[in-house]
């Protein structure tokens, strides 16, 4: 049971890394890597409200209904986003106008409602916190890791002090919009290479488990893919 | 009542129940974080008033039912009991939101002293360019027709609001010597 609490947070960090394995949050992950301070910032404010919104879906799962469960989700995360807007303009006001309208943007962000839907709908409360704190940490250090590379070979600088050598041969383009999508790539071909190529896939899928069987028309394409997964692994097992 | 009518009764309850619990929560935020902000935008404005006018002079909100639309606040700078000049908060609509500047007047000659971006509704670069550049000018020789930029609509948006306040002073007689 440890062990699979353990694997809730860990598979957030590398495996399943939301931004460079499961490609989510890919908008503010381009557009706010130029800078360390941008990309700590903007990851600490989702890790928060990752976590939260997890927790608050996770313990009203039973009472929420399930045809007004997307509005019911939207609404904690704005909710929770608002919060952290707020307080970042009272406490960081250095910060908020650094990230600017990104920090509102993080209602629309992927992550938080994939894994609301995802995870956080059919897991308990621990467990979802721990999903939505591996997920943020996940996210923090792949921004942050862009960030790295983009404000150090980009500008020669780490957060706005300049770094010998580096400030005097840098890369400016790696700090336009071309530069971020240079990077992601190639960062997304390093994960990928570490982990084997393998994205994760779903375990298990079936029309009884899902929510919408009662009016969806696509059984036979949901078994095509259940027949897929499955010569996947048979073939996996053979190899 | 058919099962459907409860359905929907009580996905609307469960709403409403988050739209309350929420608001509890983000009262509660708004109230903690609140005086906050207005008190560093008053660090802000102080410290705009102390970079244009200089030390030791004295600022006092005034209170006109009738400022152009773009001015959320005018402020009096007095020095040693004499009008030296005025500042105005100006909100600029354009582009995702709300851009707020600071815009400080000279009484006597009536020319624009400095304008600064306190807070930008869709780019930080869009209210720094237009900063960098009007600092660039001699003072009050702004040219706010600037060329097309990923700014622009700032940009439109700032010389209007500009404009409506220094002509707002000329029209209430507060500026004394050349009129812009």
């Amino acid at each position: 049971m440890k062990q699979s609490r353990l694997q809730c947070f860990l598979k957030g960090l590398l495996t399943e890394n939301p931004t460079l394995v499961l490609v989510l949050g890919t908008c503010p992950t381009i557009a706010k890597s130029n800078t360390l301070f941008n990309a700590l910032g903007l990851g600490v404010c989702t890790a928060i409200v990752l976590i939260l919104s997890n927790v608050v879906i996770s313990a009203l799962r039973r009472v929420i209904p399930d045809k007004v469960r997307i509005p019911c989700y939207i609404l904690i995360i704005a909710g929770f986003v608002t919060m952290i807007q707020m307080s970042v303009h009272a406490f960081l006001p250095t910060l908020y106008e650094s990230l600017g309208a990104f920090i509102a943007l993080i209602v629309v962000n992927c992550i938080i409602l994939g894994r609301a839907e995802m995870f956080a709908s059919k897991n308990g409360v621990l467990d979802s916190l721990l999903d939505g704190a591996g997920m943020g940490v996940g996210f923090i250090l792949s921004l942050s890791a862009m960030a790295l590379i983009r404000e150090l070979f980009g500008a020669g600088q780490l957060f706005g002090y300049d770094v010998p050598f580096f400030a005097a041969y840098h890369f400016p383009i790696l700090q336009k919009t071309f530069g971020g999508f240079l990077v992601f790539g190639i960062m997304i071909a390093v994960v990928s290479a570490v982990t084997g190529g393998k994205a994760p896939r779903r375990r298990s899928f079936d029309c009884a488990s899902c929510p919408n069987a009662a009016v969806c028309s696509g059984a036979a394409i949901c078994g095509e893919s259940d027949t897929a997964d499955k010569t996947d692994k048979e073939e996996g097992a053979q190899t | 009542m058919t099962a459907r009518t409860k359905e929907y009764a009580k996905s609307l309850f469960v709403i409403v129940f988050i739209c309350l619990f929420m608001g509890l929560a983000l009262a509660a935020v708004h109230a903690v974080a609140q005086p906050r902000i207005d008190h560093n935008d008053y660090r802000k404005l102080e410290t705009a008033v102390t970079d244009m006018f200089g030390a030791g002079v004295s600022f006092e909100q005034m209170t006109p039912d009738d400022l152009p639309r773009t001015t959320t606040a005018l402020y009096e700078i007095r020095a040693d009991g004499a009008v030296r000049g005025y500042v105005a908060y100006l909100e600029t609509k354009s582009g995702y939101g709300t851009s707020t500047f600071v815009l400080g007047v000279d009484a006597e000659s009536g020319r624009v002293i400095d304008l600064r971006a306190i807070s930008y509704g869709d780019s930080v670069d869009c209210g720094a360019d237009y900063y960098r550049e009007f600092s660039d000018k001699d003072k009050g020789e702004v040219d706010l027709v600037a060329s097309a930029s990923p700014a622009r609509y700032t940009r439109a948006a700032v010389r209007d609001a500009v404009s409506e306040i220094l002509s707002y002073l000329d029209r209430h007689h507060c500026l004394k010597g050349d009129q812009p």
